[in-house]
């Protein structure tokens, strides 16, 4: 009578029954395949099995909002320049890679009133003028429906002390969401804002040129 | 007579008597997906996410929110760390493990508050440290920049109360340090002292802190 020989992973016993693993390599194991590996490679899963590769590249996702095209700012459906109103941003092929996020557009003008973002911590950056008819000022911040800010408050204009001291003239935020919400570029503050702008006859490019708006989802 | 079963690591023998050896003989594997890659976790290897993730990571924020009410008082000195409101109902604040925000401290700065805070703790890596500056008086003025223990990292402002076309207020600055350090921003020059910054002009003061690297 013979008995059947076991071996483990190909590797047959020696003299004692034993049998040493000790001579595998990792891609000798049953589920990687190694292939040529270089420097600084990592083994990851592939669907099937593992497998040597580059190092996955870091994956950036982003809003750009604004690449200082003209339009005139009575196309943007916006009835005024008020406290508590969006202020909307003209791109006509405005950039979205954050996966679950989109772009809210006015009719299909090209001109974004808000956008909406899942769960997640965000970097945002964002630049803002308007014409004014005297000395005066406008301030803006992102803020979500339900009327939480997700920056800081931006002043410009050459009156802009008025309303806050050496204040930033441009946004900045790091924020992070529990779940989706919906945020605009708010106005919050504005005097001597040129509101001409909403009447077509009157209407300048000026906030479209001026005007962007930036966000990174960060880990 | 009876044979003992043999299997390694609960995988028996094929009809060829070879018993296989997959990777999660060495890994705690749970339910791998496409790209994930071995990684140690502190006790284990385990597959997991690509750890590079989006190469910018969240470290540290501060900025008042839509609900705070406050005042200041006192003013600032040449040397004094900016005083930042950081009180947990009154911001929105990013604060990770690693991190760590300090309060102010009279020894630092206008006065010891445990609702403000000073400086921020962060561990070995490359930041990028961003702050943007608003001062408290219509006839004050502060110039300041970010550092560190080892001095300045960043580029300079110098903030007018009375017409702030006169300079912007977006401060800065990447900084690679190999151990823990304090980052701050600090006053470096003033002609009238700014007061500490109520709600008001708090509104357009905040820091931002990524890890690059």
């Amino acid at each position: 009578m013979s008995h059947n020989k076991i071996t483990v992973q190909s590797q047959n016993p020696d003299a004692s029954g034993n049998i040493s693993l000790s001579s595998l390599n990792i891609g000798d194991l049953n589920n990687v395949t190694i292939t040529t590996p270089t420097a600084n490679q990592v083994i990851k899963y592939d669907g099937a099995g593992y497998v040597n590769s580059d190092a996955p590249a870091a994956t950036v996702e982003y809003i750009r909002i604004g690449q200082g095209e003209s339009d005139l700012y009575s196309n943007s459906g916006a009835s005024n320049l008020n406290s508590g109103s969006a202020l909307r941003i003209y791109d006509t092929a405005p950039l979205n890679t954050i996966t679950g996020a989109t772009l809210n557009q006015y009719s299909t003008s090209d001109w974004y009133t808000s956008f909406s973002l899942p769960a997640g911590k965000y970097f945002v950056l964002s630049q803002f003028n308007v014409e004014f008819s005297a000395s005066g000022y406008i301030a803006a911040q992102l803020i979500n429906s339900s009327s939480q800010w997700r920056s800081i408050r931006a002043v410009v204009g050459d009156n802009a002390s008025n309303f806050i001291d050496g204040a930033s003239t441009s946004i900045t935020g790091l924020f992070e969401l529990s779940g989706s919400e919906t945020i605009e570029l708010q106005i919050t503050n504005a005097s001597n804002v040129d509101g001409t702008v909403t009447t077509p006859a009157t209407s300048t490019n000026f906030i479209a040129e001026n005007t962007v708006l930036y966000i990174q989802k960060v880990d | 007579m009876s044979h003992n079963k043999i299997t390694v690591d609960n995988q028996s023998a094929s009809a060829t008597n070879d018993i296989p050896v997959n990777l999660s003989s060495y890994i705690t594997e749970s339910s791998p997906v496409n790209n994930e890659i071995i990684a140690f976790n502190g006790t284990s290897w385990i597959n997991a996410v690509n750890p590079a993730g989006t190469g910018f990571k969240a470290k540290a924020s501060v900025f008042i929110n839509e609900t705070a009410t406050f005042a200041g008082s006192g003013s600032y000195s040449i040397g004094n760390y900016l005083m930042i409101q950081k009180a947990g109902s009154r911001t929105n604040k990013i604060e990770d493990t690693d991190i760590t925000i300090n309060p102010a401290t009279a020894t630092n700065t206008i006065k010891s508050n445990s609702n403000w805070l000073e400086s921020i703790d962060i561990p070995a890596g490359t930041f990028l440290c961003i702050c943007t500056l608003a001062i408290e008086g219509n006839t004050a003025d502060m110039k300041a920049r970010w550092e560190y223990n080892g001095g300045g990292f960043s580029h300079y402002v110098h903030v007018f109360g009375n017409n702030n076309t006169k300079s912007g207020s977006l401060i800065i600055g990447v900084l690679t340090v190999t151990s823990s350090d304090t980052i701050r921003i600090v006053v470096k020059d003033q002609s009238t002292a700014s007061g500490l910054i109520d709600d008001g002009d708090h509104r357009a003061l905040s820091v931002h802190v990524v890890k690059l690297a």
